[in-house]
């Protein structure tokens, strides 16, 4: 071999070295000798689901027609009248009461009836409408649980009298709901 | 003098290609925020996704509370400058968040930003926040739940 050859004869040997540590570097990187992790900690709190129980009807009490008018009852359970109604002493009424419990000091809206309610007399098909619910809370995103997970919410409404309502005791039924803010 | 310069040619192409591979700093990642769900009410159960920006949304009939709100997982991933890599986030149904008391609640949907690949900047680094989904069940127990989940990244 003389000197030309032997200098060709390196060269070659150095391109096939130069490939080899080429193919072990990418090698390297395609089989994740560089890659990393890292954990993280992921966290939920799941709550009491809110409830709501009617512990207390609303009751609008004695009165008589007359030419008709409306009965008020107030969420403190104050009634007054308009019309011609007459208020009778005997039977006064009281506001509904809603026992609400759910997720320590969360806070929670109110949705009060969206329309009138119907009561209808027992026995019979005469009806009278309740309407203009109020409560306290009042409707909305206003009613707050005690660090127990309790609150009380009390409901007032009006009753429509038609003259000559026919005497009897009328019954219906309305829903309030309740959710987490 | 014309052939020696062959010698030296080799030489220097094989420091070329050798010497980015070996100097290339290995990439780390690091988690420097939890991922957060916030509280919420099961409800008839449905999913709570918390976006890589940290913003909660609900479905079904999960509810959210605003006294507990969610966070996107934050991490930060280190390396060469100006490298691409990729990220691999995990499967679905592959980590889940438990109460300790057996019950436990699967994670899917995960997101990330970047998305799937990123891109250390001229400093070598780039923070990479992740998001997820967590399935609720129907009357899902209340309680705290806790859980992990890990986050790969390579060199492209």
């Amino acid at each position: 071999m003389n000197i030309k050859q032997f200098f060709h004869l390196r060269a070659r040997a150095f391109g096939i070295a130069a490939i080899g540590v080429a193919a072990i570097g990418g090698g390297l990187h395609g089989s994740g000798a560089y890659a990393a992790s890292a954990t993280s900690n992921a966290t939920a709190t799941v709550v009491t689901p809110i409830a709501i129980s009617n512990t207390a009807a609303l009751a609008f009490g004695k009165f008589s027609a007359g030419t008709g008018g409306t009965v008020v009852v107030s969420t403190a359970g104050s009634r007054s009248f308009t019309g011609n109604v007459v208020l009778l002493a005997g039977d006064v009424g009281s506001a509904a009461a809603f026992s609400v419990t759910g997720d320590a000091s969360a806070t929670y809206a109110i949705t009060l009836p969206g329309s009138a309610a119907t009561i209808t007399r027992v026995s019979g098909t005469e009806t009278m409408s309740v309407a203009t619910f109020v409560s306290n809370p009042a409707a909305g995103a206003t009613g707050t649980l005690s660090v127990g997970g309790a609150q009380t919410i009390n409901v007032g409404g009006t009753l429509t009298v038609a003259s000559a309502q026919v005497v009897g005791s009328y019954t219906g039924t309305y829903a309030v709901s309740v959710e987490y803010n | 003098m014309k052939q020696s310069s062959w010698i030296w040619r080799w030489p220097a192409l094989l420091l070329s290609v050798c010497v980015p591979l070996v100097a290339a700093a290995p990439i780390t990642i690091s988690n420097t925020e939890p991922l957060a769900f916030g509280k919420f009410a099961a409800g008839t159960g449905g999913s709570v996704l918390v976006g890589t920006t940290g913003a909660r949304s609900a479905t079904g009939g999960v509810v959210l509370l605003s006294s507990g709100s969610g966070a996107a997982a934050r991490f930060t991933v280190s390396g060469d400058a100006d490298l691409t890599y990729a990220i691999t986030l995990p499967a679905n149904g592959t980590a889940s968040l438990s109460n300790g008391s057996g019950q436990s609640m699967s994670l899917s949907d995960f997101t990330s930003n970047p998305a799937s690949a990123g891109l250390l900047g001229a400093l070598g680094q780039q923070p990479l926040s992740v998001g997820a989904r967590l399935n609720v069940g129907a009357g899902q127990p209340s309680g705290s739940y806790s859980g992990s989940f890990i986050v790969y990244v390579d060199y492209n």
